[in-house]
Order: structure tokens, then sequence, then C-alpha cells
């Protein structure tokens, strides 16, 4: 049986690799990660980090004295990252914050000087805004003003409001001056303020192996035990406490349906278990051992699983591999 | 002039109006070039220029007005202004292209700009769109570069 899993897909990394970044360098520093979900969005263009009209600064270090745009790298006097986005693609909050301010009442693609955004205050001092999102109307805010949120979790839908030429999330990091006494950009690739380098979507994995990669054959109503290890490829680290964001490897096809092959370990009847480890940082792999009982009929079947960080989340189930086990119930009885 | 809905605070005012509204390019026309006035006919090219054409089936926006080449870009081949405003025209040339045959390298949209490369032939081009006069935007047609 053709069991496809352990798919990387990593665009993102490829166009950094591509520009002479040296990729996979992870910090683990449970910083800042990317502020979407897809990691096939690529860059188009970052801080122009000198002030100056038609010189810019761009986040290699590399100067251009001629105002005009560098795909990939900046144009003049930017002072976000831009990333392109499709309509109303979710947005993530890159780090855990509370919400301080909130616009939607722009038209989706209205074009003007002011659009929708999210502004977020961060407990290092900094805050992030996401600009040019969707109409409240339209999904575009998807969080309140004073609310608390967790990094990864989704705040609302990009869109093209306000001065935007094409469909795009800007991403802003903001410092406050005590010179200036004001908030002002600051450039988070150049600083690399990343929990990886290069940044990372918050919530990914790669199948690695499990205890039987082949088909579980389990004796009516015996109960056997399984694992499977994940690495952790996206840029938060993972928990298995905490009321929220904890990571846990729970039913899928559909999500969270209630299993029929659920044991006495399993916290829910859709969630075999939570992650084994009590973290595993960025780049590290993560175990999941579970129950799985023979309760059904005799017979074969497949059960699919997805790991959730709960409250969150779903992980992407195709970069996971689209991972299952094929179980078979023998009649052989305990 | 950036005008604010609602009241937001100082952060936000700075965010927005300082790097989306003034820097972003509001009305005011990025990159800066010569005369924005259109002109019924093809200006004369300018020398460097003189040996480039469109490329075959090169999709046009409705009512885009074409305008004179300013000097010094030689690497700029045709360019226009639309009264389509903001991500119009890169809508626009994200289906055209593809419908007339271009296949697309990449695609850079912004706050300030919007970029799409694609080949023609073999060869690379460049779609640019930016903010230019009286809210219009400007479309240009290059060869690639950085």
């Amino acid at each position: 049986m053709t069991r496809a899993r352990g798919r990387l897909v990593a665009a993102a990394l490829l166009q950094l690799a591509s520009l002479g970044v040296s990729v996979g360098s992870a910090l683990a520093t449970d910083d800042y990660t990317l502020p979407f979900y897809n990691p096939a969005v690529t860059l188009s263009y970052g801080v122009d980090r000198d002030p100056a009209l038609n010189r810019q600064l761009d986040w290699t270090g590399q100067v251009w004295n001629d105002g005009q745009p560098h795909y990939g790298r900046v144009y003049d006097q930017h002072t976000g990252v831009d990333y392109p986005m499709a309509l109303r693609s979710e947005v993530a909050v890159a780090k855990d914050g509370t919400i301080v301010d909130v616009e939607g009442g722009f038209g989706t693609t209205q074009f003007g000087s002011f659009g929708n955004f999210v502004l977020v205050q961060h407990g290092d001092g900094r805050q992030t805004l996401y600009y040019h999102l969707a109409s409240a109307a339209d999904g575009g805010i998807g969080v309140a003003e004073g609310a608390s949120v967790l990094a990864g979790q989704a705040i609302g839908r990009s869109g093209c409001s306000g001065l935007c030429y094409g469909a795009h999330l800007h991403f802003e990091l903001l410092t406050w001056s005590s010179t200036a006494m004001k908030f002002v950009p600051s450039d988070p690739l150049a600083e690399r303020r990343w929990t990886t380098w290069p940044g990372r979507i918050p919530f990914d994995a790669a199948y690695v192996r499990e205890s039987n990669g082949g088909t579980e054959v389990i004796r009516r109503g015996a109960t056997i035990t399984h694992w499977v290890e994940f690495r952790n490829t996206g840029g938060r680290t993972w928990r298995n406490t905490g009321a929220v964001g904890r990571i846990g490897l729970a039913t899928w096809n559909p999500a969270a349906h209630v299993s029929i092959f659920r044991a006495a370990d399993w916290p829910y009847g859709w969630m075999a278990t939570l992650l084994d480890a009590s973290t595993v940082l960025p780049d590290g792999v993560g175990r999941f051992t579970f129950g799985l009982r023979g309760s059904p009929a005799p017979g074969s079947y497949t059960e699919a699983f997805n790991l959730q960080a709960q409250g969150l989340r779903w992980f992407d189930y195709r970069r996971l591999g689209n991972y299952y086990i094929p179980i078979v119930i023998s009649n052989l009885t305990e | 002039m950036c005008m604010s809905r609602r009241s937001i605070p100082l952060t936000v005012a700075v965010a927005v109006l300082a790097g989306a509204c003034a820097l972003e390019g509001s009305a005011t026309p990025w990159p800066p070039h010569g005369s924005r006035a259109p002109v019924p006919s093809v200006p004369q090219p300018q020398p460097s220029q003189e040996n480039r054409t469109l490329p075959s089936g090169f999709p046009v926006l409705e009512g885009a007005v074409r305008m004179p080449l300013p000097p010094g870009d030689p690497g700029l081949i045709a360019l226009w202004e639309s009264a389509l405003a903001g991500s119009g025209p890169y809508v626009f040339y994200m289906a055209a292209l593809p419908a007339a045959g271009y296949e697309i390298l990449g695609v850079y949209p912004g706050g300030g700009v919007a970029l799409i490369r694609f080949r023609v032939q073999g060869e690379i081009w460049q779609v640019v769109m930016h903010g230019a006069a009286d809210g219009n935007v400007a479309i240009e047609l290059r060869l690639d570069r950085p």
C-alpha cells in the first residue's frame, strides 16, 4: 500500500536560498513567526532602511541609489514587509500580544489613503501592524480591540484596502523610540527577529517515522500502542501544556471525529494524544504515543490523523504527508 | 491628503500616515518622471529604445493612455496611465498575460508598487504599476532588472 508521507514544501526557503541567504538556522528563541500559514508565500518587498528619498538600503544590506522597486528586496521608503497573498487569505499574529487597534470599515479592495488593519502590542514592547486587510464584513478583522492573542492565531484575512496596487499583506514591526518618543518601523528581516532564520510559518510539520509503517493488525477487543514522529518544521515551539496552543494528534477526515479505535489513554474521543515531550523546538522531532483499540467489527480500516495546536489551528494535512494508519481488526479475541 | 475616517492612536497614525500614506505613494507620482500629460499618439522613442517594440500580442488595459517615455531610462519600453485605481491594473495583467501566452515568473504586489515578471520568447520583461498623478496608475513595460 502506498502511503505518501513526509513531503516538505519550502518554496520560501528556496527563494531566500536563491538570494544567497543561508537557510535552516533555527534559533529557537520562540520569537516572531511569519504572519500567515502558507509556506509558499514569498517576499515582495522588505523595509527600506535608508530614510533618504531615492536611496534604498534593503534587508540584505545592499544599497540601491535609484529609487526604483527591486523585487524581493525593497522599494523606496517602504516601512514594512510585503507578502503577496490572494484576497481573503488568513493572517496570523506573529507573536503573543494584545489587540490595541483595529479598522475594518474600508472595502476589501477599496483604494485610498487608509485601509483596514490590526495593530498588536507585544510583551517585548514592540508592536506589529497587519495592513491592507479585507473589510470586517468580508472577514478581514477576526479579533476585537483589547483581546489577547497567541502567536500563530488567525486574526483576520488579507485584502487590498488602502494604498495597494496588488493584493498583499503589509506586515510592519514597530519599535518604541525613546528619542523620537513614538513607535518607529524597524526591519524584522535585517534584525532577524524570527524564531528561525529565515522566518517560518507558525505551525508546520513533516513526517519522520512511526512504530509500524505498515498495517496495524489488532485482535478484536485488544489495545496496541502506536507512536509516530513528526519534525517541527514551523516556527513555534511545540508544547503539551496550556489550555490553548498545546500540540496534539487528532482524528482527521473528517476533522475531530470520534474514533472507533480510541483507547483508554486518549484525552478525547477525537484526540489520540498530546505531544509526548513537554516541548519540541523548531527543527526538533516530536513523538506522539497512543493506544489503538480493536473495538470495531473485524475488517480493514484506515484512520487519518492530523496535528493540531489546540484551540488555535490545524496543521496542513497535505504537508504532514497525508498521514493515516491502515488497521485490520482480526477475528481473534483476547 | 491623508484623512483618517476615525480617531486612531498615535502609533497607528505614525505607522499608517507615515508608512503607508506619505511613503507608499499616495497621489505623489512614483517614481518621479517627467510630464504626465496624455498624448494622442505614440511619442518618438529614446535612442536606446528605438529598436524595441511591444511584444507581440502584449495586452493593453482598456482606457489606458500611452505616455511619452522619460529620458534616461533605457529599460523602459512603454508607459501608460490608467484611471483604473489601485489593484485594477494588477488584476488585469495577472489574467491577461497568461491569456496572451506569456508565462508569469513572479509577482510582487506591494503598497507603493506592484511588479509582474514574465517571459517573452526567452527574454524576461516586467510590468510595473505604481501611483501617478491625479490618482491614476502608471503602467510601465520594461526589460527585466533586479
